[in-house]
C-alpha cells in the first residue's frame, strides 16, 4: 500500500464515525421525509401509492395549516424581540458590579434548566380560571374573571409569556460570555474620552456583540418554530386552533390523525421555512457583524 | 453614573430577578404545603411532605 493511499484511508476512517451519525440522523430522515411526502399514507388493506404533489396541494387548501403558520408568525414576533432584548438587559446587569450578582444570575438562568412539561404545569396553574394565581391577582383590583388560556384573544399571548420566561435566561448566557470576552481597555479608553455609558454601549459594546446577536437570533427563530411541549400541556392547540403552531399541527397530523404522508409534507415546508429564515438572517445581518 | 442611577439599576435588576424566580418559588411553596394552600398564600400554613409521599 503506498503512503498516499494509506493517508487517504486513514483520513476516511477518521471521518467515518461522524459521517455515519450525520447521515443516519440528519440526511436520511430528511430524504425519507421527502420520499414519504410524495406517497399516500398506507392504511389497512390500502397500501401506499405514489401521489406526487397531492399532499402539497392539500396543504395549500388546508385552512388549519395557514392558521398554524399565521399563529407561528405572531408567536415568533412576540417571543424573539422580547426574549433577546431581555437577555441582553439581563447580561449587561449581571456583568456589571451589582449587589447579589451571583443570585441574580441564578434567578435568570434557572427557568432554562427546568423540564418543559414542569414549566408548563406551573404556568397552567397560574392561568387557571376562577382560582389560578393570575385570577387572584387581578381580583385584587376588582377585575372580572377571565379564562386566559381558553380565550382566543389571550391564549397565544399567555404562551408567549411562558416562552420568554423560559428562553431569556438561556440567551443571557451567550451575551454574558460575549460581554466577558470584551477587552476592559475599551471601556477605560471610552471613559477617558468622555463617552457616556449609553453612548459606549450603543457605539462599542452592541456592535461587538453582533456575532452573538446573530447566533441568538437564529436560535430564537428555530425555537419559536419547534414548540410543542407547552402547547400539549397548556392548550392542546385550542381554543379553535388559536395556539396551534406549525410543529404542533405536524404532531397532531402525524400522531393523532396518523396521516404520515401529509405530516411529512408539512415537515418539509417547516424545514424550508427555517432554512430560508436562517439563510436570510445570515445574509442580511452578516454585513453588520463585526468579529473583531 | 450617579449613585441614584446605580441604585435604580440595582432595584430594576432585582425586581426582574424576583419576578423571574416567582413561578419557581410558587412551585416550591405548593410542594411543601397541603393542596388547599396552593391557591392562597398564608404565611402560617402548615408544612407537609404529603405531596412527596403521594
Amino acid at each position: 500500500m503506498s503512503h498516499t493511499w494509506r493517508v487517504h484511508v486513514h483520513g476516511w476512517l477518521l471521518l467515518l464515525p461522524a459521517a455515519v451519525l450525520l447521515v443516519t440522523f440528519t440526511h436520511y430522515p430528511v430524504a425519507a421525509t421527502i420520499y414519504t411526502s410524495l406517497f399516500s399514507t398506507p392504511k389497512p388493506g390500502r397500501p401506499s401509492v405514489w401521489v406526487g404533489l397531492d399532499n402539497y396541494q392539500a396543504m395549500v387548501e388546508d385552512p388549519v395549516f395557514w392558521q398554524a403558520l399565521g399563529n407561528n408568525f405572531w408567536f415568533a414576533l412576540g417571543t424573539i424581540p422580547l426574549s433577546v432584548a431581555l437577555a441582553l438587559l439581563m447580561a449587561v446587569w449581571v456583568n456589571g458590579r451589582i449587589a447579589g450578582r451571583g443570585l441574580l444570575r441564578l434567578a435568570f438562568f434557572t427557568p432554562t434548566v427546568l423540564p418543559m412539561i414542569a414549566v408548563a404545569n406551573i404556568w397552567l396553574f397560574f392561568y387557571t380560571p376562577g382560582y389560578g394565581l393570575l385570577e387572584q391577582f387581578t381580583g385584587l383590583f376588582g377585575l372580572p374573571s377571565h379564562n386566559w388560556l381558553g380565550s382566543r384573544g389571550t391564549a397565544l399571548g399567555c404562551l408567549v409569556v411562558v416562552t420568554v420566561w423560559k428562553e431569556a435566561g438561556f440567551f443571557m448566557i451567550f451575551y454574558l460570555a460575549a460581554l466577558q470576552s470584551l477587552s476592559p481597555h475599551l471601556g477605560e479608553a471610552a471613559s477617558l474620552m468622555g463617552a457616556g455609558r449609553w453612548y459606549f454601549f450603543r457605539r462599542v459594546t452592541f456592535p461587538l456583540l453582533m456575532p452573538t446577536t446573530l447566533f441568538v437570533l437564529v436560535n430564537a427563530v428555530i425555537n419559536s418554530f419547534r414548540l410543542v411541549d407547552h402547547i400539549v400541556v397548556m392548550t392542546k392547540g385550542g381554543p379553535d386552533n388559536t395556539t396551534a403552531l406549525l410543529l404542533y399541527y405536524i404532531y397532531d397530523v402525524g400522531f393523532k390523525f396518523w396521516d404520515q404522508a401529509y405530516a411529512a409534507a408539512l415537515t418539509l415546508v417547516l424545514l424550508v421555512i427555517l432554512a430560508a429564515v436562517a439563510l436570510g438572517q445570515f445574509l442580511l445581518l452578516d454585513r453588520r457583524v463585526h468579529y473583531q | 453614573m450617579t449613585r441614584a442611577g446605580r441604585a435604580l439599576e440595582t432595584a430594576g435588576a432585582w425586581l426582574l430577578g424576583v419576578l423571574w424566580v416567582l413561578p419557581l418559588a410558587y412551585a416550591f411553596w405548593t410542594a411543601f404545603h397541603p393542596s388547599e394552600f396552593s391557591t392562597r398564600f398564608v404565611l402560617t400554613a402548615p408544612l407537609t411532605l404529603e405531596n412527596f409521599a403521594r
